[in-house]
């Protein structure tokens, strides 16, 4: 999967969580200065992430996050501790 | 005698089976017209009980932003939007934020929510939590949502009683202004327990109505053939005001919220103390609360559930405190059912209107009265001469909530 396929799936996620169009949301778009994100929005943006790339997410990571960016890198990376996992 | 605050209703809201409005609640219950349906909202083939009352039309969208309504079970939206409505009923309170409370009830809270994340979803037995799921089922959801949107930054309370819940939460709140703890407080109750499951439950501990080929007919109370409540969901709010400010800023006065009583039975888990020892104190204690003697009461709108052990207690009650047949009883649930934690608080409103229109509601569905229940059941509109109302509410558990409200004389 491209890193543009993972953003055009997590921008869905994102938009039915902030409950705006997903139009609105560019990849650098700081989720919580400009959509009013809190961490609340950002815990659920985790666990849908975990769920629709079979991943599982660091919770301190991703309390980091501020744009969809942030998170593709994290999807990037949890796969590849996954596929570790797996191998290991 | 030590002078205490006292306590104004100046604004009500509703959502109900019975309308969303105080007008259309009031309508459908002087018309007497059942609101009890067979469930549509959810398949319920197969269910032994298929119907219920459901408040109709509900749509939290003029009230709640989609995303905050995320955030929300359905007994929190239906507790936001009465609540919403009974402040916007009050007009314009000049009470500071601080001196603001909200008093929340609820029996089962979250349970769509619950229900949607624990049922069916993993072998194991766990489920499926997002990270709304706590504060979705929390008990305490709709006062959190009540006190944010309003500015509420006095006391907040939640109370679970079950069946009793609602009308403890007005005492509280009653309590709140006397103490001195807040001027005004959103209380009231609030319940969306209609799902496969809860009907089950309820059916399977033997409290439901089994009348499923006549639903508008099923809820009886007081009837010698009554089988059981129907089951209902809905959400009431008042404003309580400390009269003397309500007064002051020219706000519209319902009533006066006089009295308050509570006790417990402290005998069974479901069933009422068959003595109604409980029960009988909390009225008394009622009325001693709002210094009113029994013959100063012109109306009893009962818990009246329509089971048989709750409506031979509660007339009994009725009967000994008041004398057999000399006061008028009601029961709201013949009409819109027994939304459990909420109904509490739809009673109290619709006593409050009760006084306010001077009219009690009939109760339906009583062809022939169960002969051990000696009390006047009303069973057309009549007419109220100004005076006490009491409400009473009794619940699994053996909890027990009474109110007194009387007309409003500021």
């Amino acid at each position: 999967m491209s890193d543009e396929e993972i953003f055009v799936e997590l921008r869905a996620i994102c938009a039915r969580i902030l409950s705006v169009d997903p139009a609105v949301i560019a990849p650098d778009l700081d989720l919580r200065d400009e959509l009013e994100a809190d961490s609340l929005d950002m815990a659920e943006l985790a666990a849908a992430t975990e769920d629709r790339f079979k991943i599982v997410v660091d919770l301190d990571t991703a309390k980091q996050a501020r744009t969809l960016a942030d998170v593709v890198t994290m999807v990037r990376d949890g796969g590849h501790q996954a596929r570790a996992a797996q191998a290991g | 005698m030590l002078e205490r605050g006292r306590v104004a209703v100046t604004g009500m809201g509703v959502r109900t089976p019975a309308g969303n409005d105080l007008k259309a609640l009031w309508s459908t219950l002087t018309d007497g017209r059942s609101t009890a349906r067979t469930i549509t909202s959810f398949e319920a083939d197969g269910l032994p009980v298929d119907f219920a009352c459901q408040v109709p039309d509900f749509a939290a969208s003029e009230y709640v932003m989609s995303k905050q309504a995320r955030r929300m079970d359905r007994a929190t939206l239906l507790a936001v939007c009465a609540a919403a409505d009974a402040l916007a009923d009050a007009g314009q309170v000049e009470t500071p934020p601080e001196r603001r409370g909200v008093v929340t009830g609820t029996a089962m809270a979250g349970i769509e929510t619950s229900e949607a994340t624990l049922l069916g979803h993993d072998e194991r037995g766990r489920g499926r939590p997002t990270v709304l799921y706590i504060p979705k089922v929390m008990h305490n959801a709709a006062a959190a949502f009540i006190s944010m949107r309003h500015g509420i930054l006095g006391p907040s309370l939640t109370v679970a009683t079950a069946c009793a819940s609602g009308g403890h939460t007005i005492g509280e709140g009653l309590r709140l202004i006397r103490d001195g703890s807040a001027d005004l407080v959103v209380a009231g109750g609030t319940e969306a327990c209609i799902s496969p499951t809860i009907l089950l439950a309820f059916h399977r501990c033997g409290a439901l109505s089994q009348r499923v080929a006549e639903p508008q007919r099923a809820s009886r109370p007081f009837e010698a053939d009554r089988d059981g409540f129907v089951l209902a969901e809905g959400a009431a709010f008042l404003v309580l005001e400390r009269l003397e400010h309500a007064v002051r800023r020219g706000a519209r006065v319902y009533a006066e919220l006089a009295g308050y009583g509570r006790t417990s039975d402290g005998h069974h888990l479901t069933a009422p103390d068959p003595d109604g020892e409980g029960a009988e104190r909390c009225m008394r204690q009622a009325l001693a609360d709002a210094r009113l003697s029994p013959r100063e009461v012109v109306h009893v709108n009962a818990h009246g559930t329509g089971t048989q052990l709750n409506d031979v207690t509660e007339a009994q009650v009725i009967a000994r405190l008041f004398g057999p047949g000399e006061v008028p009883v009601t029961s709201t649930k013949s009409v819109m059912g027994h939304a459990i934690g909420a109904a509490g608080a739809i009673e109290a409103v619709v006593s409050v209107l009760t006084l306010h229109e001077l009219v009690m509601h009939p109760t339906i569905n009583l062809d022939v009265q169960d002969p051990r229940c000696e009390i006047d059941v009303v069973r057309a509109p009549r007419p109220v001469s100004p005076g006490a109302v009491q409400s009473n509410s009794f619940a699994f558990g053996g909890h027990n909530a009474s109110l007194v409200f009387t007309p409003s004389c500021s």
